[in-house]
């Protein structure tokens, strides 16, 4: 454990022949589109798909009726159609009426632009707000409040009374694309046995098959999805792309068929993160300890539910802040829209509300004249705290380490100097620094009462070698690594000696989603217990052959150790195997038991904190932000994998900063103008900050070596740090992301000159 | 994409005659990377290509004393970025060409291709503006000159006849500095929000020969005359050098899009103009004092 | 837009060109794109589609040595030319210096942009055996990454560079 393990896949992945979904190919392959509606709020009327059948080259068009079982998909609620029908309801831009499946990819273009849909248009429900509105037209039959999300602690009334100094805000968050390298594929086909098989590269296999097998109308188990590698995911890919579209175009065809999104597509398709409008008010006494909170948060949804309403509740729980508050009242409302569908993204909701009660805090520390970092300690949680929702912290925060070791490392970068006070540069009196700070956490697993198990497969071999199993994805987080390290600590076996196989439903067993920062802890656990039983049952199998109690056997690098003599693991194997014994094991692990919402006690069994500090160097004449180097603690638990954990805290504040800065993806009633990628501003290697990684390990007892999530924890804390730095630089308050330049140009002037604004 | 017939003229004249000959179902095709984009997108779809990277006439860079610099169309911004001959004599295009657009695209664009889109963002035609650079148009009457600022009529649109084609750019030698500034929404590949480009010479204490031209803050790139008029001939001051930066800012007329706000451009006008102006004359003076 | 029919007479066009050393010969129509070309004809699958609009850089391929996007070049284009993919950057089984430096320095986590991320940085190295922190960043603008923060992609860069294997690579290129 903790040792710099190079990742298992890099060699293919640096000589091209790693192989994602794209990449494959099957004799006699099609190629399906899906047609989309184009229009936000709609009846589709009318759909004529005769021209298209014609067009030589055309193998297959289908339409809704032809969907044999289930029409509507969802990851929680099914409320998602495969494809709307004629007298249907289209709901976003994305919704798909028609699919088509030809010889070349081509064909299958030309035939959409011969479908003739007609559709009657419908008012457009574009932002949550409006969506409240007791007027507003309908999304979804059932309503458009997708869930009122309440957290309850204390007596809000009674806290506001016992406040000194009350801040009342409200900040607003775009919605934003995950801009994963790789767009959707998925390749199904059928095989003799007559089932049909499906290649993607997806976060959560198992609820593909389950999503798939309802729609074609089939049981599960003929259904078999098998994972490809992922070309990023951070969310993006948990729910149904192109699978259930590829699986029917398969069926009707008994042809494999391939659906790749182009760019285009996929920007117009999947769910996206959450935009949000969060109003944050905080009471406090005036030496700085926090008595009440309220908060009340707008979701957009969009058109469909994903994981909306997990997504929210996270925001919801998280918008008060790691800190102890003794009243809270915070509500949220996921709403509907016309826009495109919301579900998960890196750090699920609570990178929205920790960039606004972050930036309340700082607002808070200003208006009592205190350090904002003082502030924040003062009210962190620690052992012994209770949460918003009533959870008793009893182990495993990290939180005033973070604090003090970022806090510590940013003097020590100022020199001295008050790192919140603005610098201007030397020789360029239009450029100023100054350094922000922002403090996070964040739940491991999924929490709130769900059932959160993964099952691990682990196998010997006569060779020597293990194998483990599980569904879980390899987004490009490192989780084959993660469980290569701890199969072979386990088993002691070297770790070039222990192969990974993830996510075939065939072959793998069920790893859960890889969601929620859940697969080190919850899918490690698995893993480990699964090595730890092939161990006990290769070590009872020599106790028995040299009489000696199993503890009496050891395990060192490769070979079991017993009364003097060393036999080789592989030779072990064959031992067991001549017994009639399975060298094998399944585990199905059950993280510890959670409550649902509102019911108190335990509801996530984990948290991970951090803290982070930016320095930005703003140009107060053209109003742009550059983040020159950032400070990031993480309370991680333990650390299992060092280059893997670098590389998610890298790529979290990265994404943190494109998240402060540059991203937005834009929708105009329900059109989407961000169409293209070059119209998303995801950064480049020139805004590339240095990083300052400092690791923090508070173990969690029940966690793989006490190791707890790493995946979005990174990355929440960053936008804040960087905005309260833009404040403490310009004096400008950015309660709307990203900070746009144009608009911050036109705030420092406004500050200098209101004549010139 | 639609499917096109592809013509590769190893010559100048033959280009021509194809360009006569397959009329207006015909584009031209240097490095590509503006043109297969749109085609890609369906917003073009010609029946030929033709193709100028293979007429040696369009290629090359070359320089005399009396005619300065000869800039080939088909000279790809790679080429223009590295060429030692740029460097030496106008090394602002060579710094024009750095900003422009990533290496992939680089690798395969053109001058020509960058002047033709006549885009009013286009980088390269507020520093061939301030050079005073001319183009040097060929078609079947024969080869014509224009200023380079003439040569751009509106968005999309360029003095080139029907029949005609870029042939070169030339730039006259020059004693003065030149220097372009670019402002885009991010430190990425963006399209420029603003470009400023400024010339000028300091002879005596005086500015002289001062040309100033604005990208992306109108229908086609412009120069900023009353700043211009305002500077030439004086010994240029704080005070003054801002005072021609607003009247840059007020001579455009930029429009609110996705990628800057009207208010922003004018803005960026002004503070590149005067951040270029400043370092032209600290540069021209201390030249001065060698 | 549509196009024209299956069976209507298109052009076509031989080319012959060499790919990751190879000699290629092709009949191709004109419209074929060089991703698509070396993808699905050669079936080399290291240029990945991605943004299909030449701003990521995730099919990045060299030709004659200088990085272009493959999504929006012209196969065609390539005719008489030398094309090398990722496919073709290790020799006799051994892996390039940026290889090797990118697998050391965790330069890769979905590996989506690594064979265009790599490239471009054989030719940066080409063209600038020491460059500066700076000339790599400027170099690179134009491929993505999503998931590493560019960090230590830099880092093995900057590695190579600095390091004598990667000049003698260089060297033995020339020749």
């Amino acid at each position: 454990m903790g040792h710099v393990v190079p990742r298992p896949d890099a060699v293919a992945k640096v000589t091209g022949a790693a192989r994602f979904a794209d990449d494959y190919d099957f004799p006699g392959l099609l190629h399906g589109r899906a047609l989309r509606a184009g229009v936000p709020h709609a009846i589709l009327k009318r759909l004529d798909v005769a021209k298209a059948k014609d067009l030589p080259g055309v193998v297959a068009v289908l339409t809704a009726e032809d969907i044999p079982g289930e029409r509507n998909h969802g990851l929680v609620i099914h409320d998602w159609p495969a494809l709307v029908g004629v007298g249907e309801k289209v709901r976003y831009v994305g919704d798909a009426v028609a699919l088509v499946a030809a010889e070349r990819r081509e064909i299958a273009t030309q035939a959409l632009e011969l479908i003739e849909a007609e559709y009657e248009p419908l008012p457009v429900v574009s932002d949550p707000v409006q969506a409240r509105q007791p007027d507003a037209p309908l999304v979804h039959e059932s309503g458009n409040l997708l869930k009122h999300i309440k957290v309850r602690k204390g007596d809000i009334e009674e806290g506001f009374a016992q406040a000194e100094v009350i801040l009342d805000e409200v900040y607003h968050t775009p919605t934003m694309e995950h801009a994963f390298m790789e767009p959707e594929c998925s390749i199904a086909r059928l095989t003799a046995e007559g089932r049909i098989e499906v290649y993607v590269g997806s976060q959560i296999p198992y609820a593909d098959r389950d999503q798939i097998a309802r729609c074609l109308a089939l049981p599960p188990e003929k259904v078999r999805v098998i994972g490809t590698l992922i070309g990023g995911g951070f969310g993006g890919k948990e729910d149904i792309a192109g699978q259930i579209h590829a699986a029917l175009l398969a069926q009707a065809t008994g042809r494999p068929v391939k659906v790749l999104y182009d760019r285009h597509e996929s920007l117009l398709v999947h769910p996206k993160r959450h935009a949000t409008q969060i109003r944050v008010r905080l009471g406090v006494k005036r030496d700085g300890t926090l008595v009440a909170a309220q908060t009340e948060l707008y979701g957009d949804s969009g058109a469909y539910a994903s994981l909306g309403e997990k997504v929210m509740t996270r925001a919801t729980t998280h918008s008060t802040g790691p800190y102890i508050v003794p009243h809270v009242k915070a509500d949220c409302y996921a709403m509907y829209t016309n826009n495109p569908p919301s579900g998960a993204f890196r750090g699920f909701g609570v990178t929205q509300s920790c960039f606004a009660v972050e930036s309340a805090m700082d607002q808070l520390a200003e208006r009592l004249g205190m350090d904002p970092v003082e502030l924040r300690r003062k009210n962190a949680l620690r052992v012994g705290s209770v949460t918003n929702t009533g959870q008793l912290l009893t182990e495993s925060v990290g939180l005033l380490e973070c604090i003090d070791r970022v806090e510590a490392e940013m003097r020590r970068l100022s020199g001295g100097r008050d790192p919140f006070k603005p610098q201007v540069v030397p020789g360029a009196p239009n450029r100023v620094r100054a350094w922000g700070l922002a403090v996070a956490f964040k739940n491991t697993g999924l929490g709130g009462g769900a059932p959160d198990k993964a099952s691990a497969e682990v196998e010997l071999f006569t060779d020597g070698t293990a194998e483990v199993r599980t569904s879980s994805a390899e987004i490009g987080q490192g989780l084959v690594a993660v469980l290569q390290m701890i199969a072979a600590e386990e088993l002691s076996l070297p770790l070039e000696k222990v192969r990974v196989l993830l996510s075939d439903t065939d072959l793998t067993p069920d790893g859960g989603p890889t969601t929620a920062s859940r697969q080190t802890y919850v899918t490690g656990n698995a893993v480990r217990l699964a090595s730890d039983v092939v161990r006990q049952a290769v070590a009872t199998t020599l106790a028995e052959k040299y009489d000696v109690p199993p503890e009496g056997v050891r395990f060192v690098e490769g070979l079991a150790q017993v009364n003097g003599h060393s036999v080789p693991l592989g030779e072990a194997v064959a031992m067991m195997k001549a017994e009639g014994r399975e060298p094998k094991a399944t585990y199905e692990y059950w993280a510890p038991k959670t409550q649902p919402l509102g019911t108190g006690g335990d509801m996530h069994f984990a948290y991970s904190f951090a803290t982070q500090a930016a320095e930005v160097e703003v140009d107060l004449e053209t109003g742009e932000v550059r983040v020159l180097r950032v400070i990031a603690a993480n309370d991680v638990g333990r650390v299992i994998n060092p280059l893997g954990l670098q590389g998610q805290i890298e790529g979290g504040v990265m994404m943190g900063l494109g998240n402060a800065l540059t991203e937005e993806f834009i929708v105009e009633e329900g059109r989407v103008i961000t169409d293209r990628l070059a119209r998303y501003r995801m950064p480049s290697i020139v805004l590339t900050p240095q990083i300052i990684p400092i690791v923090v390990e508070h173990p969690t007892g029940e966690g793989p070596y006490g190791a707890k999530g790493i995946g979005e924890i990174s990355s929440i804390p960053t936008t804040p740090a960087i905005t309260n730095a833009v404040y403490h630089a310009t004096g400008v308050r950015v309660k709307r992301l990203p900070v746009d330049q144009d608009w911050l140009a036109r705030e420092i002037a406004r500050r200098e000159r209101p004549q010139d604004v | 994409m639609q499917p096109f017939e592809y013509h590769s003229p190893r010559s100048l004249p033959e280009a021509l005659r194809l360009l006569q000959e397959l009329g207006d179902g015909a584009r031209l095709i240097a490095g590509g990377t503006d043109l297969l984009l749109r085609m890609k997108q369906g917003q073009l779809a010609p029946r030929a290509l033709i193709d100028l990277r293979r007429a040696a006439e369009l290629h090359g860079i070359s320089f005399s004393p009396e005619e300065g610099l000869r800039i080939g169309a088909a000279v790809t911004l790679r080429e223009l970025q590295r060429s030692p001959l740029v460097r030496d004599h106008c090394p602002c295009l060579c710094e024009t060409a750095s900003w422009m657009a990533s290496e992939q695209v680089r690798s395969l664009a053109t001058v020509g291709g960058n002047l033709c889109n006549a885009s009013p963002a286009a980088d390269l035609a507020p520093p061939l503006m301030v050079l005073d650079a001319q183009a040097v148009l060929v078609g079947p009457q024969g080869e014509r000159r224009l200023p380079v600022e003439a040569f751009f009529l509106g968005p999309g649109q360029t003095a080139l006849d029907r029949g005609e084609l870029l042939k070169e750019v030339l730039v006259p030698p020059t004693p003065g500095n030149a220097l372009y500034l670019k402002h885009a929404p991010r430190a990425f590949m963006d399209i420029a929000v603003v470009g400023v480009a400024v010339h000028l010479r300091m002879e005596r204490g005086l500015a002289r020969a001062v040309r100033i031209a604005l990208g992306a803050v109108g229908p086609t790139p412009l120069r900023a005359g009353p700043s211009e008029a305002l500077l030439e001939g004086s010994a240029p001051t704080a005070s003054l050098l801002e005072e021609a930066a607003d009247l840059a800012a007020r001579a455009c007329s930029p429009i609110d899009d996705l990628r800057g706000s009207a208010w922003y451009r004018r803005r960026m006008v002004r503070v590149l103009t005067r951040r270029a102006l400043d370092r032209l004359c600290a540069a021209s003076l201390v030249g001065e004092g060698t | 837009m549509t196009e024209g029919l299956i069976g209507q007479e298109r052009p076509l066009v031989t080319i012959s060109l060499r790919v990751n050393g190879e000699p290629v010969e092709a009949v191709i129509e004109p419209r074929e794109l060089l991703l698509d070309f070396l993808r699905d004809r050669l079936g080399l699958m290291g240029a990945k589609r991605s943004c299909d609009t030449q701003v990521c850089g995730a099919c990045t391929v060299l030709l004659d040595d200088l990085p272009v996007s493959a999504c929006c070049t012209l196969a065609y284009e390539a005719r008489g030319r030398e094309v090398l993919t990722i496919e073709g950057l290790a020799q006799d089984g051994a892996l390039h210096p940026l290889q090797q430096a990118f697998i050391e320095h965790t330069a890769v986590q979905c590996g989506f942009c690594t064979s265009g991320m790599i490239l471009t940085a054989r030719s940066l190295l080409q063209d600038h055996p020491r460059p500066t922190r700076q000339e790599i960043r400027h170099y690179l603008k134009g491929n993505l990454c999503r998931c590493t923060g560019y960090w230590n992609i830099l880092k093995a860069v900057e590695s190579v560079a600095g390091s004598g294997r990667q000049r003698g690579r260089v060297g033995e290129e020339a020749t």
